[in-house]
């Protein structure tokens, strides 16, 4: 049967820019709406506007939490988050009280404001920045350098030297902006809307084995 | 280092692009899906998009046409014209939009940019206050809506204030009598408000050159510099040409000094 990439729809991400990309670089995209668009999926892709808690609300109300769980967890099924949908894959953010899927080792922290303010910058952290890749992986490949995409976001994960942290974007001070954990890939920013940087990484994604 | 974002601005009426002056005179500047596909080419940071006709017509956002025009926009897009619900909202970044800006429902019912902010987090909402002096009097500039026909009284300081405490993600400052003028941006008033303010604050309306983009950014606190006229229009007849400037020319002229 044909490889098929699944889009997860919880009613909060931008599904249709993800599927737009997806059918531009010619992958097999699918939406996924429900518990058996999950299961007869290949790999996915985890969308993401929105806020912390109505994000894990929204995944337990569609009853995508468990099942995702079991293909990514247990099945190793490849997962790409996005934005918001990196977020949701780490303990707990700032931003709500409710937990997240827990997969990372990593909390979500709002941008510290002192810092950012003192280097006259201001929060949310809008528009295209620098992406360093510090430790190399296929995600990257023949991505034209500087690497540059487009970011939305108060809140990120915190840079800690973990296993975990692939990609680093200095705002007043580095944050992780890719993260990735075996199957799992985490990323702050929207390649779906960084038109040839963007591109490159989701066929990257899409090819992976 | 993020440096400042340059956007263009389009207007959509009656089903096309077009352009005005000072909120006036629609001109029409192109089919919007090739438009689009030209601004996606150029590698463009972000647009903007109004649907000048929304609010006027007292309807809701024309989602099939938003979804056209966003299938072929590998760009952030925010737009901006009729949306008064959440679930108006919800279907808008469904659809692929990654802001969407709130104008009328704003000034009149601010509560609404809180709700927003706490549903679909601070970055996603925008507002746009149309503003510009009151003839003869002294009480600063007045925020209009309505494609700049209705009077709200309230002033661009006290709206900010308001929006900035209820969480809006982003302000942008268009100046009606400036717009479609290229006679230079607002600067002092961008900068009185930018100074005020924490989020950033876009500066639309009268936009000369790309000098004026960059001194806006650079000296007057705008965190994104918007331009109508000077990306669909070219040369001194002003004819329609979609353009704008390559990475390697923004970056120069944000590293070099002259103001």
């Amino acid at each position: 049967m044909k490889r098929n990439i699944a889009v997860i729809d919880y009613g909060l991400g931008n599904i249709r820019s993800v599927i737009n990309m997806l059918e531009n670089i010619g992958a097999n995209a699918i939406v996924a709406l429900r518990e058996e668009d999950i299961i007869n999926a290949d790999k996915y892709i985890l969308p993401g506007v929105g806020a912390f808690n109505a994000g894990v609300r929204n995944i337990e109300a569609y009853g995508f939490r468990e099942v995702l769980e079991e293909q990514v967890l247990k099945k190793g099924k490849m997962i790409l988050g996005i934005c918001l949908g990196m977020q949701l894959m780490g303990i707990s953010s700032e931003e709500g009280s409710l937990k997240g899927f827990s997969w990372l080792a990593k909390r979500v922290v709002r941008f510290r404001e002192k810092e950012s303010v003192m280097n006259g910058l201001k929060i949310p952290h809008m528009g295209w920045n620098v992406v360093n890749e510090i430790k190399t992986h296929r995600i990257f490949s023949n991505i034209k350098h500087p690497m540059r995409f487009y970011f939305v976001h108060s809140y990120h994960m915190e840079c800690e030297g973990a296993d975990c942290e692939y990609g680093l974007t200095n705002y007043g001070y580095n944050f992780v902006s890719v993260v990735i954990q075996d199957n799992i890939i985490g990323v702050q920013f929207h390649p779906e809307k960084s038109h040839i940087f963007g591109m490159q990484m989701i066929k990257n994604f899409w090819e992976l084995k | 280092m993020l440096r400042g974002r340059l956007i263009p601005a389009l207007l959509i009426h009656k089903r096309g692009f077009v352009k005005t002056k000072k909120f006036r005179n629609p001109v029409y500047v192109g089919d919007p899906i090739n438009t689009i596909k030209i601004f996606n080419q150029k590698e463009v940071d972000e647009i903007v998009i109004y649907d000048i006709d929304a609010t006027v017509e007292n309807r809701e956002p024309n989602y099939k046409f938003i979804m056209d025009i966003v299938g072929e926009a590998f760009i952030p897009v925010c737009y901006g014209g009729g949306v008064k619900r959440i679930q108006e909202m919800e279907r808008l970044f469904r659809l692929g939009v990654e802001k969407v800006s709130i104008s009328h429902q704003a000034v009149y019912n601010p509560h609404f940019v809180k709700d927003a902010c706490r549903i679909f987090g601070s970055q996603a909402i925008v507002v746009t206050l149309d503003y510009k002096s009151k003839i003869f009097k002294k009480e600063g500039k007045i925020v209009y809506t309505h494609n700049g026909r209705k009077c709200s009284g309230i002033t661009v300081l006290e709206m900010v204030k308001k929006l900035t405490d209820y969480g809006v993600g982003e302000i942008i400052l268009n100046s009606i009598s400036k717009d479609g003028t290229k006679e230079g941006y607002d600067f002092e008033f961008i900068k009185k408000i930018s100074d005020k303010i924490k989020i950033p604050l876009v500066a639309l309306g009268g936009a000369r050159d790309l000098l004026d983009m960059k001194n806006v950014i650079k000296y007057y606190g705008a965190s994104a510099a918007a331009a109508g006229s000077l990306f669909v229009f070219y040369g001194k007849r002003n004819a329609v040409l979609i353009n704008y400037p390559a990475e390697e020319e923004i970056n120069a002229l944000f590293q070099a000094d002259k103001q």
